[in-house]
């Protein structure tokens, strides 16, 4: 690019800017690129098939306007239903999962013998396949015969909760799956925990600091990008749970399983796969993603209130 | 005046005096116990339902896997042969699925590790007209719920010829997710900017310094990436599903399925072989997450503030 | 520098081998017995044989999916050989897909112009957009008829498969196999109830009373015996036909009314009474029945709903089973028993339709006479569960002695020919899904059982009538 060129395009810049601002491009390369190619044709694709009435085998879609969404809002009895248990289900996991997950990461980081043994020791229910892990915990928490209950009455619990069975117990089984796993996640907080310099804590003790005080004036704070991450990602997975619906729910070719544990995105895949309606399901897909755009950026923005980052240069946000 | 004579390290007497949990040893042996205690009573927890499955995994042909009362350990049942089942029968050996499987795995990390360092390193550590508009792209990306674009990427991947090739099930990870590129992001901003500064002084170009630098540096945050993209790829099942047609291309997780038992068969239950292929299923896993997670440790401890 | 290109350019290389071996298919698979090798027209025949006559350039490929695993291994072992002896010219891919995933599979292998030339099962949404070869006029040249099929030939739902659709036949079955409820004599005996045969119709009523007879509550579960397993309706009385009128009425739209006739509210209600007094082992509302059966093979179960294959093993574990129908819901309705077939469909994509249907009456007519069938299939060989649904096959010396030998399987022959078709709907599993929740409304949540069914039935209804809209919007 010769220079004249360059200053065409950034004017404002300085050579150096200008340097630094064409390598940040060429590194940036590979995510534009498979953007361009692999996204953008099939976002846009799925944008007009929300409008469309569509079956796969059917072709082609053919266009309906905005009846999708009409009928989303008025005759669809799952939608706001779906979504209520969704965000139920958030209310109920998110925060209390990434203080667990946080907690047990905290006491797998101390350096003590065996750790490692037992960071693996947590982290193996993630790895168990879906259909396996589902038999497993379907056979724990079955009401007459499963072992939590048949702890939980050994306990002297009179009337044990139906679990899956039951429409208040549903979700919290699915919860009770998911805290099991819970150590899946503890890798990420770990590499965070590292990250945290030594030297802070020696110059802490130095000054008289004691472990309540380290904790939270050094490693929350310093923490605070990892679990900022955390919080972010959970909440975009809160709206996008599935699997674990679409096994314990017990939703298969044969039918749509239990309505109290209909999230959202299986009543998605229900439409789409099940029914065939692939239309329908783009245009559901979509008010997701509107509402979890939404919440993200909201989120993203009062970031800045509580997330430091080393200071040294950086812009903040 | 206690206290004086009890931080003075003269006379015996004196040093009994200090209070018995004040002393570091004993703090230390204590907190050491509860962590212990805590973590080991979890993990007992944690593993009570894998050693059912390892119980169900052991029971013979036609026997119930469902007891009363519950087995949590194999007492009467020890049929090891059912790994041996899985591994080697005749109608769908796995040898074939497991390397297919392994080829991907390292397709995708390889991948998966070069794209998104590449680009987290433009995102955390340079400047550029519409850096901010781009990352919010980067997240926005994040939030399309992946079932909407099943079929549209399908149809995409079909024009383009890929369909019953692998090309779809890796092309994609050299191109950047946006998950791993939030958190590498996040991992590297975290860095003193002065390094950077340091070596552009020294006159190194921005490769270098990724090269040399930030890569070695962001260990932590690869192998966090290794691991998940090992997960994903070893547990992937639709997509080998749906683009693969050729049996002899089907992949690990597939194979795996043959051994539930159809909705429609009807006698011999083969729980059993369902709870042993999933255990065998882990175990290269979590060979991997224990033998990484030394590299974990480091991070931050080799760069020294210099001036 | 230099070192930054050296090794990038030796990943990228390695890169670039590993892809190009990916693309290219590898090496052939190692079993022989599997044909899953990459055939192309000009590829010579397996070696097996050293025929002097070698393969005529003409050698077609037959594309077949099914669900693999343990319960088609007699498709690799058996029946693929024996074909490919006979027509050394035809190679036949067999193609495991997952069960939850072949309707998936298929309809994308569709979209992407590639589908196989026979396929077991495929969702009901194809063959109504005309993707099946209709089968009529093969059968009418090769002289096949109808009534050499067994009932459920006639019938058509996802489920069942039979063989027709629209009054067009549009595949043959391989098997056919009874749903019907097995029990154990000595629970019976011991609770002084009758024995029950294959002519026996017994209602809820009596159903419910047998099962007070038999359950026995105690404080150690070890010492529980159970009355009954549940009889998911979804499962069975709606699915199977097993009430009068049909619960989506005679044409198979209407659920409003049908399900909630005084039979159906008599038939909640008894539901909800073995719920309250604990009557039965019913689990989580999944699909997940290895819970039920396991009980039952424990000896702590009285009744189960059970197919052909579930008794068979049952009595080899030592149990004393018999076997009968299932309760129905409408007394005086003889209706008791239920079914499904293993149906193959020829695509009608397919570029060989001629071989294909060679290949589907091989397999319809002579298969069942060459592979392990019923009590002999769990002897270990992997071999089909449920007896030929071509009736002249029963005739056969392999089945009278089959039946001779084994009162379970000539108590199966009977009750085949109790099975009642149902009218075509597009898809009953979704339109009776809102039962499940109903269900727990009664017992979870109080709701009286007229006002919680009727909801349900407007549940039903719904779903039906969208069901049927886009079902209408695809058919050919």
């Amino acid at each position: 690019m010769t220079n004249l060129v360059q200053r065409f395009i950034f004017p404002k810049l300085s050579g150096l800017q200008r340097r630094e601002a064409i390598s940040a491009y060429l590194f940036l390369m590979p995510w534009f690129i498979g953007f361009l190619m692999f996204l953008v044709v099939p976002i846009g694709m799925a944008v007009y098939s929300a409008f469309t009435r569509w079956v796969l085998i059917s072709p082609p879609p053919v266009w309906i306007g905005i009846a999708n969404f009409r009928e989303m809002f008025t005759t669809d009895k799952y939608f706001t239903w779906s979504l209520g248990i969704t965000l139920k289900y958030m209310a109920m996991t998110l925060i209390p999962l990434m203080i667990i997950g946080l907690s047990l990461s905290l006491l797998l980081n101390q350096k003590l013998r065996g750790m490692n043994f037992l960071r693996t020791v947590f982290y193996v229910p993630a790895v168990v396949s879906g259909v396996a892990v589902t038999i497993l915990w379907i056979s724990l928490l079955d009401p007459q015969m499963g072992a939590v209950n048949t702890v939980l009455r050994e306990l002297g619990v009179q009337n044990p909760p139906r679990w899956i069975n039951s429409p208040d117990w549903a979700l919290p089984s699915l919860a009770l799956m998911s805290l099991w796993g819970v150590g899946g996640g503890a890798i990420i907080y770990l590499a965070g925990l590292q990250n945290i310099p030594p030297h802070l804590y020696e110059a802490a003790e130095i000054d008289g600091a004691n472990s309540w005080q380290k904790f939270w004036k050094i490693t929350i704070p310093m923490l605070s990008p990892t679990i900022f991450f955390v919080l972010i990602t959970g909440l975009i997975g809160s709206f996008q749970v599935f699997t674990p619906a679409y096994i314990m729910g017990g939703t298969s070719r044969f039918g749509a399983g239990s309505k109290y544990m209909r999230f959202y995105l299986l009543h998605v895949y229900i439409k789409g796969f099940q029914e065939g309606r692939l239309g329908y399901a783009s245009a559901l897909a979509w008010i997701l993603t509107i509402l979890s755009a939404i919440v993200v950026i909201i989120v993203y923005n009062s970031s800045e209130r509580y997330v430091y980052y080393e200071k040294s240069g950086e812009g903040q946000g | 005046m206690a206290a004086i004579k009890a931080l003075s390290s003269t006379g015996r007497a004196s040093s009994k005096r200090i209070r018995f949990f004040k002393r570091v040893s004993v703090r230390r042996f204590i907190h050491s116990f509860v962590v212990y205690a805590v973590l080991i009573g979890l993990g007992i927890i944690v593993m009570m339902p894998l050693s059912w499955m390892l119980t169900a995994a052991l029971r013979g042909r036609g026997e119930p896997v469902f007891t009363i009362p519950v087995s949590w350990f194999p007492t009467n049942s020890f049929h090891f042969e059912n790994f041996w089942i899985i591994l080697t029968n005749d109608a769908y050996p796995l040898w074939r699925p497991l390397m297919n499987t392994v080829l991907l795995v390292v397709l995708n990390i390889t991948g998966v590790v070069l794209s998104n360092t590449l680009v987290a390193y433009a995102f955390a550590r340079l400047n550029f007209p519409g850096k901010d508009a781009m990352f919010r792209l980067v997240i926005l990306t994040m939030l399309m719920p992946g079932v909407v674009l099943f079929i549209p990427s399908f149809l995409l991947f079909h024009t383009l010829g890929w369909y019953n090739t692998y090309l779809p099930l890796f092309v994609p990870s050299f191109f950047g997710a946006p998950f791993y590129i939030f958190i590498t992001r996040q991992y590297m901003r975290s860095f003193p900017k002065d390094l950077d500064d340091a070596a552009l002084i020294d006159g190194a170009t921005r490769l270098d310094i990724y090269r040399r630098i930030i890569l070695p540096l962001s260990l932590p945050v690869i192998i966090v990436m290794t691991v998940f993209t090992f997960g994903d790829v070893w547990n992937d099942f639709t997509g080998p599903l749906i683009y693969l047609n050729d049996a002899s291309k089907f992949t690990l997780a597939i194979a795996l399925t043959y051994f539930r038992k159809s909705t429609f068969a009807s006698g011999v239950s083969t729980t059993n072989l369902v709870m042993a292929a999933a255990l065998l299923s882990t175990i290269p896993m979590l060979i991997l997450y224990f033998s990484l997670q030394n590299k974990l440790i480091g991070g931050i401890s080799n760069v020294g503030l210099k001036g | 520098m230099k070192n930054i290109k050296y090794s990038w350019l030796l990943s990228m290389l390695t890169a670039l081998v590993l892809v190009l071996s990916a693309c290219g298919g590898g090496q052939a698979s190692p079993t022989t017995k599997a044909a899953g090798a990459e055939a192309t027209a000009t590829q010579p025949p397996a070696e097996e044989k050293a025929t002097a006559t070698v393969a005529s350039a003409e050698t077609i490929k037959l594309v077949v999916w099914d669900f693999g695993g343990d319960e088609f291994s007699w498709m690799d072992n058996i029946v693929i050989p024996a074909y490919q002896e006979k027509h050394p010219n035809i190679k036949i891919e067999h193609v495991g897909v997952p069960e939850d995933e072949l309707g998936t599979k298929l309809e994308t292998a569709i979209a992407a112009n590639a589908p196989p030339d026979l396929v077991v099962f495929p969702p009901n949404r194809v063959v109504a957009a005309g993707h099946a070869l209709v089968l009529d006029d093969y059968m009418a040249r090769d002289g096949l008829n109808r009534s050499d099929y067994c009932t459920l030939f006639g019938s058509w739902n996802v489920f069942t498969g039979g063989g027709t659709y629209d009054n067009k036949v549009m595949s043959l079955p391989i098997d056919t196999n009874i749903w019907a409820m097995m029990y154990n004599k000595d629970l019976f005996a011991k609770a002084g109830l009758p024995m029950l045969g294959p002519d026996d119709v017994i209602d809820f009523d009596t159903w419910l009373n047998y099962a007070r007879a038999i359950n026995k509550p105690a404080d150690k579960l070890a010492d529980r015996v159970w009355g009954s397993n549940l009889f998911f309706p979804i499962w069975n009385s709606m699915n199977n036909y097993m009430s009068d009128p049909y619960v989506l009425g005679d044409d198979g739209r209407t659920c409003l009314g049908n399900a909630e006739t005084d039979d159906w509210v008599h038939f909640w209600e008894v539901q909800v009474t073995a719920y309250k007094e604990d009557l039965t082992t019913w689990t989580a509302g999944s699909m997940l029945t290895d819970v039920q059966e396991d009980m039952f093979l424990q000896g702590k179960v009285g009744m189960t709903e059970a197919a052909m294959g579930d008794a068979f093993n049952a009595a080899q574990q030592g149990l004393n089973v018999g076997l009968t129908g299932q309760p129905v819901v409408s007394k005086g309705w003889p209706g008791n028993v239920g079914g499904w077939n293993t149906d193959y469909y020829i695509m009608a994509a397919t570029k060989h339709p001629e071989e294909a249907w060679q290949f589907l009456k091989f397999l319809s007519i002579e298969v069942p006479m060459i592979v392990p069938v019923g009590t002999d299939a769990l002897a270990g060989a992997g071999g089909l569960p449920g007896l030929p649904c071509y009736l002249p096959l029963l005739k056969e010396a392999k089945f009278q002695e089959m039946m001779k030998q084994n009162p379970l399987v000539a108590d199966a022959v009977k009750l085949m020919k109790r099975i009642k078709l149902p009218p075509f709907t597009p898809d009953i599993w979704t339109s009776v899904n809102a039962f499940n929740d109903g269900f727990t409304a009664m017992t979870e949540q109080g709701v009286p059982v007229k006002e919680a069914l009727h909801k349900t039935a407007q549940d039903c209804q719904d779903a039906t009538d969208q069901l049927w809209s886009t079902y209408e919007a695809i058919r050919k």
